[in-house]
């Protein structure tokens, strides 16, 4: 019949229609396409993370960039740490993202990437390379569904890592940073450091905790402690803070307390360090920049967390990281996508005039471990008088802890497990206001509850 | 049979034509406050019933995001700083500012305006910028609020630690928020007193009652529309009030061990530091059924008739 | 007066009470305006100055280098551009829109009348932290994030303009109304030649109360600006001091240069201001 013959022609003609659409869809996978230099001007709008040191470290590398690509034009906009966080996913979900995107890995864990941006594999090179180029432990969180890489992390962010401390008053008390290997000789140096009023009360603190950090390092501390799997289940999306690890922790916090090394009440750390108001701050590596940039009256210098007692000595940097990373748009296409592309291909694959920039500047930007493997292979290169104090403390940094880096798969945002939660807690025990046990029980029960409502 | 309506009825409603202000104005507000009002409020209340980040998860769940709220400790808490702050809002500010309004009252000319600018100025100044020079006002022990206050009342510098103290950092921003409007609330007091005829007083005075006794019962009883139209402002306010407790406590949010956390600030963090779209809605609809009670009241007390 | 003495005496007691009431009032305008004279003076301190363990009203060092810094790192130029642009057409667009309305609800009658008025009084209830949401998806729907448009439609009109109007024209006789109709003149008509002019100093209080908040909004901004070319003064201000919590010297800085000029405009035009407050005309 006509109708069975047309039926079967339109079926012929779809299959072969198929075909050729499959044919063409994987001649077209087999070669990466090509990412073309922009034959004219092009302009990209790029979110940055506002902080000093940190804005002059991006303009100067801008500079560089736009000689190297003159047709390439990039707009940086520095946002606030806090708005940028709020900005960044909803942005993408209304379709008003920026074309280059910084943020923290810890932003989108527990969520797919592949929803959110841009995949940078196999668009830029292929994920075996960048493998080649990046270390695996950071890749964790901004690895997609499908396998693919959808950001680019290079540095560790303002996690708990390390002191900045006052050479002079090291110096005042007598004290060789380079001989701090434990807690029990940091203990003892901010007794030494800790200066006091005719009345008995704190002038000056040995040492001074600042908010964030302090939440991560009591996370670290637990997980240095070889707790991490007691005090963290993601499979049945429980917590469990009391534990003897978690009591240890939040024990040593109280010690400086109650040894009166340390004034919970001083004032916020970013006003009260520089003043003097304590010798140390336990704080991220951004911070000697930073501070540095705008006091270059002040000496500052940084050392690295010791390990905590009974800690798998491995795991230095701890287990609760943040690495800066470099994120794409998804919507972008024709010579905005390349350029931003090629943006990142020169970050990636030539590392090294891009993270020389903090490290060699005077004063410096910022110092802490570099998740790309290139850079670091070429500073374990590098002659020893072409090395400084802070490229040092990169190497260092780098090699004794990144590959050991095993975040915790936890859905709470990291905003709300920090700040709202863990951090307000800790302040509660370090002003009286609850004891241990209670602190303890406490964010046990709150932080599973929200896990479970996260989880469903 | 077809609805006819009676002849008469008819003519009059062909005789009201649509009046083009009434279309074009009408027409406007009502688009507007759909736009603005109404259509988010729906979304409000449909996003309510999800749990969504807005881009990688969005389902449906039911009640279980008020659940959640009235499971969670901190919006307990957050709810009750509201309620705190309304309460020495709108009494002390309106006290301060009755008092204030009072001794101006009583004087004159040039030096009347002068005062009045005086007490006015800091009504002009950007509130988040007012925050921040607060914020410094109020360091710890050392900063300048800690020092006068030591060497005006001998209170040892250790105790002042204003917004890092978990008793006094709400107490700190309620006393900037209180500064700052008080010439407001002294300029419409004012111009209520100046509204009262001097023949209650004359009157009251013959009869021999005091100063203070006049204050009392003829002062205080005429200003009440202004009492009313005051305290329903601030009090609206404090449910609202977000921007001085985000910038003087911003870091961390909520203040010292989450003491000066508020709705809004509860909310905001949910939503946008939580990725939980949801779960702050529901606190916005929480916030909605109170306000919508304080506006009840408030018209309420509005449409009372004041006689004397 | 039989009583010389006892006059003295009463004069005396005059005097001092009038003494005592201006010294009470100088030194509580000094304590009110004290906040921004320390803003003042003390952003020409260096940061390390401002919050030091030694405490000095006045500078040790007298510096602009905060000032400096802060025209360097951020657009306050630009900042002041886009405050005044959006605040004025905010203003202009409330009045506008609160005049008519408020003739609308005070004086017009027709069916929905209530209606509508409920809906415009809900939107007060609604906190704006929630509107955010939707109204960012509504507001990029149009095309207007990061654009002027953006920042000034969620204000352009205001509930509260809208109450005030709507109180102030109930106070207007109806027979005006009346008798102009009568002469055949539209309700337009009306509007523009009748009840404007009557209501003219409430327009001065609603817009200048409404400039100032609109001056003061931050959240909106803070979420429908993107770039660095649509700030507004609050948000430059909001991100300067996140970003530099170190430097409180140039956080003082800029906030001299948002309150200053806002100061300088009041010192001039205060009478009006609180004139105009002054006549909100609320009656029992």
């Amino acid at each position: 019949m006509k109708r069975s013959t047309i039926k079967k022609r339109a079926v012929l003609a779809v299959a072969f229609f198929l075909v050729a659409m499959l044919f063409v869809f994987v001649a077209a996978q087999k070669k990466a396409p090509e990412i073309k230099e922009p034959k004219a001007k092009v302009s990209i709008d790029w979110w940055f993370q506002d902080w000093p040191g940190g804005v002059n470290w991006q303009k100067d590398w801008v500079g560089k960039f736009q000689s190297m690509h003159p047709n390439i034009n990039v707009n940086l906009i520095p946002i606030p740490f806090d708005d940028l966080f709020a900005k960044l996913i909803p942005s993408v979900a209304q379709k008003t993202e920026p074309e280059i995107m910084y943020g923290y890995d810890e932003w989108v864990s527990g969520k797919d990437v592949s929803k959110l941006f841009l995949p940078l594999t196999p668009t830029l090179m292929s994920t075996e390379e960048f493998k080649e180029y990046v270390y695996e432990a950071p890749l964790k969180n901004v690895t997609g569904s499908d396998g693919n890489i959808y950001g680019y992390p290079f540095l560790t962010g303002a996690n708990a890592f390390g002191f900045t401390y006052h050479k002079d008053l090291f110096k005042q008390a007598g004290i060789d940073p380079s001989k701090i290997k434990s807690w029990d000789d940091l203990k003892a140096a901010t007794k030494k450091l800790a200066a006091y009023n005719t009345n008995k009360s704190i002038k000056r603190s040995g040492v001074l905790f600042s908010y964030t950090e302090t939440a991560n390092a009591f996370l670290d501390m637990i997980q240095m402690q070889g707790a991490r799997d007691k005090v963290f289940d993601p499979k049945t999306h429980t917590w469990n803070f009391n534990i003897p690890e978690a009591k240890k922790a939040m024990e040593t916090f109280k010690w400086f307390v109650d040894n009166k090394v340390y004034d919970p009440q001083s004032g916020d750390p970013f006003n009260s360090f520089p003043n003097k108001l304590g010798a140390m701050l336990l704080i991220g590596p951004w911070n000697v920049g930073s501070s540095m940039t705008n006091f270059p009256e002040l000496d500052l210098g940084y050392i690295l967390m010791p390990p905590f007692p009974t800690a798998d000595t491995k795991l230095v940097l701890g287990s609760v990281v943040s690495y800066g990373t470099y994120f794409v748009s998804k919507r972008v296409t024709g010579d905005k996508k390349n350029a931003a592309l090629i943006f990142l291909k020169e970050m990636i694959t030539n590392p090294v005039p891009y993270v020389d920039i903090p490290f060699y500047n005077k004063p410096p930007y910022w110092v802490g471990a570099v998740c790309n493997k290139k850079y670091i292979a070429d500073l374990e290169k590098r002659p020893a008088e072409k090395m400084n104090e802070y490229s040092r403390t990169a190497l260092t940094a780098t090699n004794k802890g990144l590959p050991a880096v095993n975040t915790l798969e936890t859905k709470i945002s990291e905003p709300i497990l920090i700040r709202q939660v863990l951090y307000p807690e800790i302040e509660s025990v370090l002003l009286g206001k609850k004891s241990i046990d209670e602190m303890l029980k406490y964010i046990t029960d709150y932080l599973t509850n929200q896990e479970k409502q996260l989880a469903e | 049979m077809l609805k006819q309506n009676p002849p008469a009825l008819r003519v009059e409603k062909r005789r009201r034509p649509l009046n083009p202000f009434v279309l074009v104005v009408a027409l406007s507000v009502l688009i507007y406050y759909t736009l603005v009002g109404a259509w988010p409020f729906i979304y409000n209340i449909w996003l309510t019933f999800r749990k969504t980040d807005m881009i990688t998860e969005d389902k449906f769940i039911g009640l279980r995001n008020y659940k959640y709220l009235i499971g969670d400790p901190v919006f307990w808490k957050s709810l009750w700083h509201n309620f705190y702050y309304l309460g020495v809002m709108v009494s002390v500010g309106i006290i301060t500012s009755l008092v204030i309004a009072a001794l101006i009252y009583r004087t004159r000319g040039a030096m009347r305006k002068v005062y009045t600018a005086m007490f006015f100025a800091p009504v002009v100044t950007s509130m988040v910028a007012i925050a921040l020079v607060w914020t410094l006002l109020y360091f710890p022990k050392i900063g300048v609020f800690a020092r006068v206050l030591s060497g005006l009342f001998g209170i040892s510098t250790e105790r002042l630690t204003f917004l890092q103290s978990t008793t006094t950092a709400l107490l700190c921003i309620m006393i900037m928020d209180i500064w700052r409007d008080t010439g407001i609330r002294t300029v419409i007091f004012l111009a209520g007193m100046d509204e009262i005829p001097d023949s209650l007083y004359e009157s009251a005075r013959i009869e021999g009652a005091s100063n203070l006794r006049q204050f009392f019962r003829i002062t205080i009883p005429l200003l009440t529309p202004q009492l009313i139209f005051i305290a329903a402002i601030y009090s609206i306010n404090a449910i609202r009030v977000y921007i001085p407790v985000y910038m003087m406590t911003g870091s961390p949010p909520g203040g010292p061990a989450n003491s000066t956390m508020v709705l809004t600030l509860f909310m905001y963090l949910s939503a946008f530091y939580g990725m939980r779209f949801g779960y702050g809605s529901a606190t916005a609809m929480v916030m909605f059924v109170i306000l919508f009670g304080l506006v009840l009241l408030e018209i309420k007390a509005f449409q009372q008739k004041w006689e004397y | 007066m039989a009583n010389p003495k006892g006059m003295n005496r009463y004069r005396a007691v005059k005097f001092a009470s009038k003494f005592s009431l201006h010294l009470v009032l100088i030194l509580g305008g000094l304590l009110m305006i004290f906040p921004l004279i320390w803003m003042i003076v003390s952003s020409f301190k260096p940061s390390l100055e401002v919050i030091s363990v030694e405490f000095r009203f006045f500078p040790k060092i007298w510096t602009l280098r905060n000032y400096s810094r802060v025209f360097r790192e951020v657009q306050i130029g630009r900042g002041y551009v886009n405050s005044i642009v959006v605040s004025s057409a905010v203003t202009a667009f409330v009045l506008l829109s609160a005049t008519a309305s408020g003739y609308l609800f005070a004086k017009l009658r027709f069916r929905g009348r209530d209606l509508l008025f409920f809906l415009v009084l809900a939107s007060v209830m609604i906190p704006p932290q929630i509107i955010i949401i939707p109204l960012y998806i509504l507001i990029n729907k149009f095309g207007w994030i990061d654009k002027y448009q953006g920042l000034v439609f969620p204000f352009m009109m205001n509930a509260f303009g809208i109450f005030l109007m709507r109180q102030f024209m109930y106070g207007i006789p109806s027979d005006l109304i009346e008798a102009a109709r009568i002469d055949g003149a539209t309700d337009f008509r009306i509007y523009f030649s009748v009840i404007i002019p009557l209501v003219r100093s409430s327009i001065a209080v609603l817009g200048i109360l409404i400039f100032l908040w609109t001056w003061d909004e931050l959240l909106w901004p803070l979420v429908v600006v993107h770039g660095n070319e649509m700030k507004t003064l609050p948000l430059i201000m909001a991100h300067f001091t996140q970003a530099e919590q170190q430097f409180p010297g140039e956080s003082l800085a800029a906030a001299t240069l948002v309150i200053g000029p806002i100061l300088v405009v009041y010192a001039f035009f205060q009478r009006h201001f609180v004139r105009g407050l002054s006549m909100t005309g609320l009656k029992g």
